[in-house]
Order: structure tokens, then C-alpha cells, then sequence
């Protein structure tokens, strides 16, 4: 069996978790990995939220909102780009590479962009292994 | 709380002087906080502490300092913590991503970064016998953006002085936290995990003494880990002594500024934990006029916030009449050792309610304004 990463997405409630619910309910395939969690807003999340996921063994985290311009509350999305920012730079002096996290903006019709997203990040994470180093049945 | 801890640091020994709640800043802010009246109530009452009280102290170690009795009481303190840790939370600041990364340090599967601070005109060296240990510099310069401070001249001055008085430090690849903060929280378990991994790096450096520019990373280093891991094979050394012995001895000339003038805010770990006190005084005297404030040396108050604990509007104030108290003096500067209180104290500044543009008062790191002091004939 291939090693199977854990991923964390913290979807906005208007666009991305929308943009979720479309991929479900078109039916498109994405990978089992993703564990989605809703917040209300990107601008709601602290980069200590996106470390805790690392700390408690997430492989990958993905931030994902609504597009610039399309925030539920104005401005949430810019807030949450410059505190990734501030976290990519965290994780680089922590030694955890820097694409282990990302930022995407997915709106509540983009269904298909959903899935793809999900499916091209746990590629980037399967290729990157296990962010515990040990590669589970030794799959990397 | 049982009664070996209790006389673990001497709070028997106490003489219900007042001393401690004469000093303490908190007592000065809250009226219903007060060293004396815990150890009293420990002791007579049989009271338990309430969890805010607990956290209410800032550990800045005012209150043993002067006491006449040498009750440890912000020792206790911490241990209070420690043993509650399970019953009451602090308030945390900046959503606990201080504490994140200390845990994130602490896994032995991750290799920090921490040399991102490097520059060309200043030298390293690998063999050297001395290691300058960095600390949690580089992450406030990131976490602290906002402030326009760049945290990273720090360690850049830390080894140009130390250039100056011929010695050119080696400094390691991968570096964690140095666990000030989780020991101070009472979170033995995390501490001792970076201690470890902080030792075994610096002893497989062969290092024989580590130098410090944070004083919490020196008191950390020189006072708490032999307390767990028994003596170390190297001395510990914190360069602002270090250097203000330099001065006194001629191994480093500072040029002097007539129109320069500071005044110096004694960190607690510095003044109150390691009774590092004049050698500050000695290198600002060497560069131009200084000028004490009323709250100073052993009286100094804290910068506010210590672990990253209870922020609020209070601790803000607290820190504008620092601010004030150091304008009051007539200096044209504050001058702080310590990386965290220059972010603290610069942070009361930076809301533009509370102080205006023209209100703002130079806020500086004693390293960093001692290397652009550095005599040199070339
Ligand atoms: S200063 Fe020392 S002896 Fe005096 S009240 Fe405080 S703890 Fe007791
Ligand atoms: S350590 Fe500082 S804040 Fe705590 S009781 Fe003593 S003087 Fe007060
Ligand atoms: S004073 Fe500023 S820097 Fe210090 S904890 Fe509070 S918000 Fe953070």
C-alpha cells in the first residue's frame, strides 16, 4: 500500500468549502488524504494554527478562500495571505519545507479546481514523504 | 501543594517584611496581588492560589532580589505552575505561536534553519573554542514585521563585537529553542527535550564556552540546565558583560558621541537573575552621556510581558511610563539587552492612539548601538 499523507484544508465557508461541496456533488474524485476543516473566514486563521497541524503530525496544510475581491468580509483573504506568508517563513527556519503549505483561492463553483488541487497536493506531499521522516511501509 | 516544594525555596524563612510587595511591579498595578500575602496565606491560611495569581507574576525575580530572607519566590511560582499546569491556563499572546515553535524545536526529525542572519563582513569561524548561541532572534524578526526593527542586526552586532575583541565564533547550523519560556510555564517536559538536544549540539561541537546575547538564553543555559542535567563542559557567557569588562579592560575601544545619550532598562534576567548589572553601565558610559532612571538595577520593573503571558491594555500602559520614565531622564535613548523587551517595549509604541509619531522615543538594542561605536584605525 502507498503511503497515504495526512493532509489538513482549512476551507473558508463561502467560497472554498463551498467549492468543496461542488466537488462532491459532481462526483469528482479527490484524494482520501484531505481532512477539511471550516472556518468561517481565511482571515480567521493564525500561523500557530497552521504549526499546531504540523505538531500534531498533519504532513501538509492547505489554506484555502475565496478570491481577491470575493471575501465574505472584505478583506479576510489578504489577511490570511500575509499571515502565510509570515508562517512559510516560520517553517523555513524550523527546517519543515515550505511546500508543505498552501495557499489557493478557490471559489464555491470551482468544484473540479477543488479536486485537482487536492490531488496535485498530496502528489507534492507523497513526493516530499512523511513530514515525521520515517516513510511508513516504506513508500516515500 | 506539598511541603518539601514550599521549603525548597525558602518560604519559611520568610519575615513578613514586605520587601517583595514593595518591589513587585505587579503589586504596584494590583491591589490585590502581593508576594507577602501568598507565601503568608501558603503558610498560615493553608489557602490555595487562585490560577490568575499564578499567573499574574511575571517571574521577573524583584521580589528575591531584594529579599533579606532569600525566599525564591518567583522560583515558586514557577513551580506552582508546574504542578497546575493540568487546573488553570495563562492568557497567552500572539495565539501561542511561541510555544508552537518551541515544540516544533524540540522534534529531533526536524533541522532548524537558523543562520539566516549570516552576513559577509562579519567572520565565523568553525574551530573556534567559543559557540555564540542565537536563540529565538530570527523568529521575531518575522513575527514582529509590523514594528520595523530588524531583529537580525542583533546577532550581525553580537559577532562583530565580538570580531572586536579577536574572537570569531563559531555558531551552529541547527539551533532550538533555548526553552526559557516552557521552564519559566512550568513545562518541564518540554524544556528538558530542547535542553537536550540544545546540549548534545553543543557538545558535540566541542565547544568549550557558549556566549549569549539573549539574557534569557544565558540565564537559561548557565543556571537552569545544570539544575537538570547536572554541570556542564562549558562555560556559559553573556556578551554584555562580556563586553563591558572588555571596555573597562581596554580590549575594546568605543568610540564616544558627546551628543549621544541613553538611559538603559535592566532586563530581568540580566539584572534580576543573573546580577548582570554594571557592565551595561560601562559600555553606555563609553559612548556618550547616560543617565539612570529611578526604577533601575534591582528595582528595575519589567518590560511587561514574560513567556508570552497576559498582554493586555494594563501591560501597554505599564510600558508607556517606562517609556516615559526613560524620556523623564533627559536621554536621547532607551537601551535594552534583551531582544524580547525591545520587541515588548517597542510594540506600546507602535499604536499610533497611544503614542503619536512625535511621541515616539528611540528604543535600541545595547549590541546593536555598541557595534556601531566600534573604534577602529583603519
Ligand atoms: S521580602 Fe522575603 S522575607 Fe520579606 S515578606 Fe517578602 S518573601 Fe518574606
Ligand atoms: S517575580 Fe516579579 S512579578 Fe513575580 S512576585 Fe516577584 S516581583 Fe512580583
Ligand atoms: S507587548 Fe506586544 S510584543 Fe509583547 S506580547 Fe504584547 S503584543 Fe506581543
Amino acid at each position: 500500500m502507498t503511503w497515504l499523507p495526512k493532509i489538513i484544508a482549512f476551507c473558508c465557508n463561502w467560497c472554498a468549502y463551498a467549492g468543496a461541496d461542488t466537488a462532491g456533488l459532481s462526483r469528482f474524485q479527490y484524494p482520501p488524504s484531505i481532512r477539511i476543516l471550516r472556518v468561517m473566514c481565511t482571515g480567521r486563521i493564525e500561523p500557530s494554527m497552521i504549526l499546531n497541524c504540523f505538531e500534531q503530525g498533519a504532513d501538509g496544510v492547505m489554506v484555502l478562500g475565496c478570491h481577491p475581491g470575493d471575501c465574505h468580509y472584505i478583506s479576510g483573504n489578504e489577511s490570511a495571505k500575509s499571515r502565510i506568508e509570515m508562517t512559510l517563513e516560520i517553517m523555513e527556519i524550523l527546517g519543515i519545507d515550505k511546500r508543505r503549505l498552501l495557499l489557493k483561492w478557490i471559489s464555491a463553483s470551482e468544484g473540479a479546481l477543488f479536486a485537482e488541487t487536492a490531488k496535485d497536493f498530496t502528489e507534492v506531499i507523497r513526493s516530499l514523504g512523511p513530514l515525521r521522516g520515517e516513510p511508513q511501509d516504506g513508500q516515500r | 501543594m506539598d511541603k518539601d516544594r514550599i521549603e525548597e525555596y525558602g518560604i519559611r524563612q520568610c519575615i513578613d517584611c514586605g520587601k517583595c510587595s514593595w518591589a513587585c511591579p505587579v503589586s504596584h498595578r494590583e491591589n490585590d496581588f502581593s508576594p507577602r500575602s501568598i507565601v503568608e496565606n501558603l503558610l498560615v491560611g493553608d489557602k490555595k492560589l487562585l490560577g490568575r495569581e499564578m499567573w499574574d507574576c511575571v517571574t521577573c525575580g524583584t521580589c528575591s532580589a531584594l529579599c533579606n530572607s532569600n525566599v525564591k519566590f518567583h522560583e515558586f511560582m514557577r513551580t506552582v505552575r508546574k504542578l497546575s499546569v493540568e487546573r488553570a491556563s495563562p492568557m497567552i499572546t500572539h495565539g501561542d505561536i511561541f510555544n508552537f515553535i518551541s515544540l516544533l524545536s524540540s522534534k529531533p526529525y526536524l533541522r532548524p534553519r537558523t543562520l539566516n542572519w549570516l552576513s559577509p563582513d562579519i567572520k565565523v569561524s568553525e574551530d573556534s573554542r567559543a559557540l555564540l548561541f542565537v536563540g529565538c532572534t530570527p523568529y521575531l524578526n518575522i513575527i514582529f514585521k509590523n514594528l520595523n526593527i530588524d531583529f537580525l542586526q542583533i546577532p550581525r552586532a553580537a559577532v562583530k563585537l565580538l570580531n572586536a575583541v579577536g574572537i570569531e565564533p563559531r555558531v551552529l547550523e541547527s539551533e532550538r529553542c533555548c526553552g526559557h519560556d516552557q521552564y519559566w510555564l512550568g513545562n518541564d517536559d518540554l524544556f528538558i527535550q530542547l535542553a537536550g538536544l540544545n546540549l548534545k549540539a553543543i557538545e558535540s561541537s566541542g565547544a568549550e564556552e557558549v556566549i549569549t546575547f539573549c539574557p534569557e538564553c544565558y540565564s537559561t543555559l548557565k543556571f537552569v540546565y545544570p539544575r537538570f542535567f547536572g554541570s556542564l563542559d562549558f562555560e556559559v557567557r553573556n556578551l554584555t558583560a562580556m563586553m563591558g569588562d572588555a571596555v573597562d579592560s581596554g580590549v575594546l575601544s568605543l568610540t564616544e558621541d558627546s551628543s549621544l545619550s541613553t538611559t538603559f532598562h535592566d532586563p530581568c534576567r540580566l539584572a534580576k537573575h543573573s546580577n548582570i548589572i554594571e557592565e551595561p553601565r560601562r559600555v553606555l558610559r563609553a559612548i556618550g552621556r547616560f543617565f539612570e532612571m529611578p526604577r533601575s538595577r534591582h528595582t528595575s520593573v519589567c518590560c511587561g510581558v514574560a513567556s508570552w503571558v497576559n498582554c493586555d491594555s494594563w501591560t501597554k500602559r505599564w510600558q508607556l511610563e517606562r517609556i516615559e520614565e526613560a524620556r523623564a531622564t533627559g536621554a536621547g535613548a532607551l537601551v535594552t539587552a534583551c531582544p524580547k523587551c525591545l520587541a515588548h517595549l517597542s510594540c506600546a509604541q507602535y499604536e499610533k492612539n497611544s503614542c503619536g509619531e512625535s511621541r515616539r522615543f528611540d528604543i535600541v538594542d545595547i549590541h546593536v548601538l555598541a557595534a556601531s561605536r566600534i573604534f577602529s584605525t583603519e
